[in-house]
């Protein structure tokens, strides 16, 4: 698009209005040139875009709840933004409003190694708070593969978790307290200090929560100690079921890995094309098990694991020998959807959760629904906490084929609920989902999450038009997936 | 109490009899008051007398439970220990072990208090444990949060929401629920140590590479100081083996001396110190929480407290997680005065706390919470989308919402 390309500025930000904001935050954090807004216009989900009417990069909470408080007194709504690496729409602009960014927030509050925490501001990145925690021994567990970019602020509104949830658990169970400045401009404390907060669990609320309850400035997240072993196997099998089998098999004998990670034939080439990291392109489908932990017992796991694998078919097991060749297995799966252009000029990514037990059977189903629809679907999860991400393949260049792919997505992630899973595991419902939120819960959910939501934001300021079907979102189709380009480079990967 | 003479009560034996008990009373405001097994029902603000005492009783089936998934559904009325034994038959178990198991706990009374045990240092509480709910709200609607799988961020987290809220916001009747392998073996350490002691000792011992389970220390209400230390590690033979060994050297370059209880042995002092967080209807039981490294200063303001006003003080501590539980006893006026003193104290150092069972008397003249959060009037607009008029446990966080 070309920078000069005019856009009508919107009525809601007068230039007195712009001069407050510029009061609030200063000249340099305000953006209003039409060129530079257009940087705001999506986040990872490319396919929806809308230019904010205005940009404001605050640098404390003082600042945050000053933005927020003229966006209450006019009615302005608003959208808080961290490195845009969201893959739900979940930044993406309101006509006529305004964009938080939150990308001058770097701070680091305190660490704390005496008590293993650190209180960070929202846009120092999620690698980088390990980065920092590092040399007391500790570390951020939650780990989405974007994390070399993306910021904890998205993380805590996205809830965005990663390989190793499944023996970690979710940024919900690592985010002990938060600074919020809610959609008055109020500022309050959620959590804090003590392991017992007291009363309803607010905090359990926000996380996740997209950016629909107010806005993030300070994060104070747990952190672990490194564990003393870690031990990686890449597993090769003859049928995506034959590897469903190993890991319920794992699950069977109560071993408890770090990390299960699958990819499919279709995902092994393109890592392989992309990476070189020495998934076997025979197999028809790759098991990553990672366990951690004490060294005596993660020893005992992986043996286990690796007996488990060879007696539910596995064809071959690799052992890295070293840190940089586990490191290159996990820069082949992490890199996983960048690849996938390799393969395939463009495609859907969705983002379903299921049982873990119907792996198979799933896995299966969506490889016939791929036949029927005449498209190839590549499978790269997390095997152990049954979070899906099929990635449907297509070539926008045939006509219809794009919209007969979106259809097949659909399909899958609607598979997805009613094998008694979830639509999202990790990406969020943003502008993307909001209207697969009716395939999942009643109208009766919904309408209790909304009192919810209006009791935090009763004038619906606070990134309107997200999570929630809206007839507008329900009547558009996003697009088609466009890897961010530090995708393309290799740098950050998805899912 | 909350009940008197006039209060119905009743026990759906399904989501839709709660449903129509719950929503008939909209109309005319009745009061109500959601109970378990009773054993918690003390916790938090005394409740005003209600109309209604709904019982989940009758929501105390195992609604499903799938091993391969490790996740089951479970009505709110079930005592946790009947489903454990369940769960024990296929190698499973809640990772959850509240001091109040044995009189009954029930899985929705356990979400609806976030009481848990020693052993949440490694597994954490129904916050973590409880992946979804089905909630019935004050005027009848039945709401489902989460689903079946642990990974899932779509929607509110409405579970997450119910944790803690004593009863305040609706009835909790199902839970949906995430498990763990049971352990095959489980090793216990004893050492004797000041609170000072095993607060640095807690923290040796999480930088020593295993991952104990439990870190738990107590204190009797008289003595010299000393208290007693107890590590728990879980896991296989050989890892519990050679972890317990690691961990006795790591208390012992601490200066202490540890030894390894017979599993009988363990289990008593593990029994003994589930029932020192509980009290007799004499005494006050205060939960106070506070950064782990400031237990020292916590529990020596407790410990002069008590001293002054002639109060007997036994304190049971999540060492590492920075939780006591003080158990006071002695006249109602001078544990009040501990009470209320003590919590000012833990407050200056950052923390919180709120009393749990105690006398009549303490309970009619001291707030059962200190000083309202900032977040007191989102929690008060809360309240009010999901309880417009106020029915659900009325008086519970008095002061607060």
């Amino acid at each position: 698009m070309s920078v000069d390309t005019p856009v009508a500025r919107p009525k809601t930000i007068t230039t007195q209005l712009r001069r407050q904001f510029v009061a609030a935050v200063g000249e340099s954090g305000v953006i209003s040139e039409p060129a530079q807004l257009r940087t705001y216009e999506c986040d990872g989900l490319t396919g929806y875009r809308m230019t904010p009417a205005l940009v404001v990069l605050p640098q404390s909470t003082e600042e945050v709840s000053a933005a927020v408080r003229l966006c209450a007194a006019h009615g302005v709504p608003f959208v808080a933004r961290g490195a845009g690496t969201g893959l739900s729409g979940g930044a993406l602009p309101v006509a006529d409003g305004i964009v938080i960014g939150l990308s001058r927030m770097r701070d680091v509050i305190g660490i704390d190694p005496d008590n293993e925490r650190m209180t960070v501001q929202p846009g120092v990145t999620n690698s980088g708070i390990s980065v920092l925690a590092s040399p007391y021994g500790l570390y951020f567990a939650p780990d989405p593969s974007s994390q070399i970019v993306c910021t904890v602020g998205g993380n805590v509104a996205e809830n965005s978790g990663g390989a190793h949830c499944l023996k970690y658990g979710f940024t919900s169970n690592h985010v002990l307290g938060v600074t919020l400045v809610t959609p008055d401009g109020s500022i309050m404390h959620l959590g804090g200090d003590t392991t017992d907060s007291i009363g309803p669990d607010l905090l359990g609320v926000v996380v996740g929560s997209e950016g629909t309850l107010g806005i993030v400035t300070e994060v104070t997240v747990r952190l672990l100690r490194r564990p003393e072993s870690v031990r990686t196997l890449v597993a090769d099998f003859d049928s995506v079921e034959d590897a469903g089998q190993a890991v319920s098999g794992l699950v069977a004998a109560g071993v408890i890995p770090a990390a299960v990670e699958m990819l499919d034939k279709l995902a092994i080439e393109a890592c392989e094309q992309a990476t070189g990291a020495g998934f076997s392109r025979d197999a028809a489908a790759a098991l990553i098990v990672e366990l951690d932990g004490f060294d005596t017992e993660c020893e005992a796991d992986f043996d286990t694991a690796r007996r488990l694998c060879e007696s539910n078919a596995a064809t071959g097991i690799r052992i890295p020998t070293s840190t940089a060749e586990r490191a290159l297995i996990w820069q082949g799966r992490k890199s996983a959807f960048a690849a996938m252009g390799r393969i395939s000029p463009d495609y859907f990514v969705q983002d379903g959760v299921i049982p873990r037990s119907k792996l198979g059977p799933v896995l299966t189903q969506i490889a016939q629904m791929a036949d029927d629809a005449g498209l190839r679907v590549a499978n790269v999860f997390h095997a152990g906490d049954g979070n899906l991400h099929p990635l449907v393949l297509y070539d926008a260049r045939h006509v219809g084929e794009a919209e007969h792919a979106e259809e097949l997505a659909t399909a899958i992630v609607e598979l997805c609920v009613s094998s008694g899973g979830s639509i999202s595991g990790e990406h969020g419902v943003g502008a993307d989902k909001a209207c697969s939120m009716m395939k999942m819960f009643t109208p009766d959910d919904l309408a209790v999450m909304k009192r919810v939501r209006d009791a935090f934001d009763p004038d619906g300021i606070c990134n309107p038009g997200k999570l929630f079907p809206t007839p507008r979102l329900c009547g558009e189709l996003p697009g088609p997936y466009r890897p961010h380009p530090l995708e393309t480079a290799g740098v950050i990967g998805r899912g | 109490m909350s009940d008197t003479a006039q209060t119905e009560q009743i026990a759906p034996h399904d989501l839709d009899d709660a449903s129509r008990a719950l929503g008939e009373g909209q109309a005319t405001g009745r009061t109500v008051l959601f109970s378990g097994a009773d054993t918690k029902s003390q916790w938090g603000g005394v409740v005003d007398p209600t109309d209604l005492r709904i019982s989940t009783d009758g929501l105390n089936d195992l609604i499903s439970h799938q091993p391969g998934d490790m996740t089951a559904v479970v009505g709110a009325g079930m005592p946790l220990r009947t489903l454990q034994t369940s769960l024990a038959e296929q190698g499973q178990w809640l990772a959850l072990d509240p001091a109040t198991e044995q009189a009954g706990a029930t899985i929705g009374g356990l979400l609806a208090t976030g009481d848990a045990g020693p052993r949440r240092l490694r597994y954490g509480t129904m916050r973590d444990l409880a992946i979804g709910a089905t909630i019935v709200l004050a005027d009848g609607t039945i709401v489902h949060s989460g689903s079946h799988v642990i990974k899932n961020v779509a929607g509110y987290d409405l579970t997450k929401l119910f944790h803690g809220s004593l009863g305040s916001l609706g009835l909790i009747a199902e839970v949906i629920l995430r498990l763990h392998p049971l352990p095959a073996t489980s090793s216990t350490l004893r050492a004797t140590a000041t609170v000072s002691e095993a607060t640095i000792a807690a923290s040796a011992l999480s930088r020593s590479g295993v991952e104990p389970t439990a870190i738990e220390w107590s204190q009797p209400g008289t003595g010299d100081g000393s208290g007693t230390l107890l590590v728990r590690i879980d896991g296989s033979a050989s890892g519990t083996s050679a972890g317990s060994s690691r961990l006795a050297k790591v208390l012992s370059d601490q200066g202490l001396s540890a030894h390894l209880l017979d599993p009988d042995v363990a289990d008593r002092h593990w029994a003994t110190f589930a029932e020192a967080t509980r009290g007799s209807t004499e005494e006050t039981v205060v939960r106070a929480g506070a950064l782990p490294d400031r237990s020292p200063q916590a529990i020596q303001a407790l410990r002069t407290l008590a001293d002054e006003h002639g109060v007997q003080a036994a304190v049971a501590s999540s060492i590492a997680l920075g939780l006591h539980t003080a158990v006071l006893s002695g006249s109602a006026d001078a544990q009040m005065e501990v009470a209320d003193q003590w919590r000012r104290r833990v407050e200056t150092l950052g923390g919180s706390c709120s009393l749990r069972n105690r006398p009549a008397v303490v309970a009619d003249q001291l707030s059962a919470f200190g000083t309202p959060p900032s977040s007191a009037p989102l929690l008060r607009a809360v309240k009010h989308k999901l309880d417009p008029y106020e029915r659900c446990a009325p008086g519970r966080f008095r002061g607060w919402y």
